[in-house]
């Protein structure tokens, strides 16, 4: 192939070596077979449809990726970034199924990229650009229905390490809504990823109200929020709306408060942000839920330097379902996750496959084609870490040992299913199953904890409550019995204690430890029922009476203390007290016939 | 099996690129070892300035950085921190704002943004990058008053690769770099890769 350019040696060094170049040139076109390409032919339309939706202005990207001049100003960023699959960010390996909302180059459109800054960066004809790309208005999906922000904005620090921190973003809505799809739009290239979750109990907005600035800290979310029921819900910077399935909408009710779990990474200043969400409601009632399971490990245990270690755990399935989603998490040591399906019949079926785990860059999948699992299939869940300084997303160096927990310098194993089962009855099933596995889990989490740290009384508290679920009473009172020993401050520690005496008919004890419960937090409604339950039995009317009180003042939703207190008021001739709380009883729990019985006493003898 | 004349054309430039290398390599360390910084630095006004001049009593710190390369804006928080503890001990802080591609008013608005006190320059045509052997952002290169290299490399670990980060970072190689020198006068001119955006071929 030299022979065919002409060789001249008699010519100036300079001139000849731009031959050398020129003949190396035409050799790469004709063995490439394709001519180099250029910017506004091959780069441009691969950026559009692949960079610029976030590297634009106004988006999450570090920088914008549009024009010839940002193209080759970052090409070899482009080149490397590509090369690695980094970007775009999307980590699974390809399923037959497919995903929804995947980011992934081909590999002749990688090559094009590499070609393209090898061969010179060469900008091309303009004429031959394609049309500038129509990027969605502010709102992919048109103007939500609701937009909920964050009252204040919270400002990132421009240096430190990466932030978690909840968000609490009260709901005002005035009767429950199904919601079809949502966006979140952070407004700040700090945000990095975010899980969005929905809290009925006031307990992230008393968390937020104790923290001076907007929101609270921690990767660790209260176990009072969760996800939407039946739904997964995560952002990453590129992700557009979320729209659930037809007939999957979820339900948001009055009184709600949505929080957002986030990841923030300083950008060198002060980042501001204060998020919105946009939600879109249907009023199509959801005709069916999806359940979550969750495969977890908690017996996580790293030593420094250890590499390929695998932790598994496995879920069987209990009825007929359609797998619609799935999430794996881990944190920073994970390295590689795998799903896997083992059909009764026998034959094995990949789930997902992430061959390179980036805590960064997590989130939820759902399949463009649900899987179907048959009942009895059994799915495994295999996760591989690595605590060495070859791992450079390593928290430590030199490595620590590690072991489970929610922080950043904790680990966690954990692939959640959603699943939708086939026939209604499946539900059931897998409802009967879940609790099982809560019980197991619990028991597993406050093992772990308790191996960490054995005076951990609410661990002792937690895994005696889970003993009781499986009715394991002995054990479970010998967690009761060391909580309270452990940490004698801690009231649950001896409001399980007095249902371990109630429940062994040690009625005196039973009492004395309920006080104590009250004594300690005179806010805890159930002790304060307990204890009313106790004096009735004891005859102690007017005692009894107070007690109900109490808790009934404390949560004016409690069915039993209202019930209760009203026909003590009845018993005792205070008609005009009884008949408010009778009535609200009614209200509370149609159901008890004997409120139902001191009403109509009321009534006939009004008349 | 016989070489094809591609293969045998690539090996035999690269042989040439690689001799040339090593004469620019042998240059480069000559030109460190007698210490004496010829190139020079121009600042947003046009001026030039020598390196000698920019030292502080005991030495400089010259930092490569980037308008839009999330590494290097991460990092500077701690280079502020670092040249305000460095300054009363005798190392100034300079950054260089390398990447042709970048405007002088986009450095402007970059020294802005980030509220950057530190003197800045452009190195237009690379000497004091060909000097030092920096191409990417942000990097660094800690040298003595009278040029002897320290340190040259990253800032710190955060990063292993582009868009490859720890929650936090586990070294910080620069302050270690300048920690040691202030406590010991020694040039061991130390080099640690750094990762970042390219601004010049390497």
């Amino acid at each position: 192939m030299i022979s065919q350019f002409p060789v001249m040696p008699v010519m100036p060094m300079m001139r000849s070596l731009t031959v050398w170049v020129m003949g190396l040139w035409i050799v790469g076109v004709r063995v490439h077979g394709a001519s180099v390409p250029t910017f506004h032919e091959e780069i441009e339309p691969l950026l559009h449809a692949h960079c610029s939706g976030c590297h634009r202005s106004g988006q999450s990207a570090p920088f914008t990726l549009l024009t010839f001049a940002d193209a080759t100003k970052h090409a070899r960023e482009i080149v490397d970034v590509t090369g690695r699959r980094f970007m775009p960010p999307w980590l699974p390996s390809p399923q037959p199924e497919g995903f929804v909302g995947e980011r992934r180059l081909s590999e002749a459109e990688i090559e094009l990229f590499a070609r393209w800054a090898a061969g010179g960066m060469a900008e091309g004809d303009p004429a031959r650009a394609p049309k500038p790309p129509q990027w969605p208005g502010e709102w992919a999906l048109g103007t939500p229905d609701l937009i909920v922000r964050m009252p204040m904005p919270y400002t990132v620090p421009a240096e430190g390490r990466d932030v978690y921190r909840h968000f609490v973003l009260p709901v005002p809505l005035d009767r429950i809504r199904n919601v079809a799809a949502w966006e979140f739009h952070p407004h700040s290239r700090a945000a990095h990823h975010a899980f969005l979750r929905v809290d009925r109990s006031g307990d992230a907005r008393r968390r937020d109200a104790a923290d001076p600035e907007p929101g609270f800290p921690g990767m660790d979310t209260p176990v009072s929020v969760r996800s939407p029921d039946g739904h997964f819900a995560s952002w990453q910077p590129g992700a557009g709306p979320r729209r659930s399935p037809p007939g999957l909408a979820w339900r948001l009710e009055p009184d709600s408060d949505l929080v957002v779990q986030m990841h923030l990474k300083p950008t060198g200043k002060p980042e501001p942000m204060q998020l919105e969400l946009g939600l879109y409601f249907t009023d199509q009632p959801p005709t069916n839920r999806p359940v979550k399971v969750a495969m977890v490990n908690y017996a996580i245990d790293l030593q420094p330097g250890a590499t390929h270690v695998v932790y598994t755990d496995d879920y069987r399935i209990p009825a007929d379902a359609d797998l619609l989603g799935i999430l794996p998490h881990t944190h920073y040591l994970g390295r590689r996750i795998e799903a896997l399906a083992h059909l009764p019949d026998g034959v094995e079926r990949r789930l997902l496959l992430i061959p390179a785990w980036d805590f960064n860059w997590q989130g939820d999948y759902t399949y463009r084609t649900p899987i179907f699992l048959p009942a009895g299939t059994r799915v495994e869940m295999r996760i591989e870490f690595d605590n060495s300084t070859a791992n450079p997303w390593n928290p430590s160096n030199p490595p620590k040992r590690v072991r489970f927990g929610p922080n950043t310098t904790d680990e966690m194993a954990e692939l959640w299913l959603q699943l939708l089962p086939r026939a209604k009855e499946g539900q059931a099933a897998f409802d009967k199953a879940n609790l099982e596995r809560a019980l197991r889990d619990a028991i597993a989490f406050n093992t772990e904890r308790l191996r960490i740290d054995p005076q951990d009384g609410t661990a002792h508290v937690n895994l005696g409550r889970a003993l009781l679920g499986q009715r394991r009473q002995t054990a479970a009172f010998e967690h009761f019995r060391v909580a309270a020993e452990v940490s004698p401050t801690l009231d649950e520690a001896h409001y399980y204690l007095g249902i371990s005496h109630r429940l062994k008919g040690e009625n005196e004890q039973a009492t004395a430890e309920f006080r104590r419960t009250v004594e300690l937090n005179p806010s805890n409604t159930r002790a304060h029922g307990n204890l009313g339950m106790l004096e009735l039995n004891a005859g102690h009317i007017d005692a009894a009476a107070a007690e109900f009180a109490a808790a009934y003042r404390l949560d004016p939703t409690d069915a039993l203390a209202c019930s209760t207190l009203g026909l003590i008021r009845l018993q005792q001739g205070k008609a005009d007290e009884a008949r408010p709380l009778l009535e609200k009883a009614s209200q509370l729990d149609p159901s008890n016939t004997e409120v139902q019985q001191g009403l109509k006493f009321l009534r006939d003898r009004a008349r | 099996m016989k070489p094809n004349p591609l293969q045998e054309l690539v090996r035999r430039r690269h042989g040439q690129l690689g001799f040339v290398a090593g004469l620019v390599l042998l240059w480069t360390g000559c030109r460190s070892l007698t210490g004496t910084p010829a190139a020079a630095l121009v600042d947003l006004e046009g001026r030039s300035h020598g390196l000698t001049e920019l030292s502080g009593s005991r030495g400089l710190v010259l930092v490569f950085l980037g308008v839009d390369c999330p590494i290097s804006n991460r990092a500077l928080p701690e280079i502020s921190a670092l040249s305000r503890a460095a300054e009363s001990r005798g190392v100034q802080f300079a950054l260089i704002y390398a990447n042709p591609a970048e405007t002088t008013q986009q450095v402007r608005a970059h020294l802005t943004e980030y509220a950057l006190t530190l003197p800045a320059f452009r190195d237009p045509g690379f000497p004091v990058a060909m000097q030092y052997l920096t191409h990417v952002t942000p990097e660094v290169v800690l040298v003595t008053r009278d040029g002897h290299l320290v340190y040259r490399g990253r800032i710190n670990d955060q990063s292993s690769a582009l868009g490859r980060d720890r929650p936090q970072a586990t070294r910080h190689d620069l302050a270690e770099a300048l920690e040691a020198f202030l406590a010991s006068g020694q040039a061991p001119g130390r080099v640690v890769p750094a990762v970042g955006c390219t601004f010049r071929s390497p």
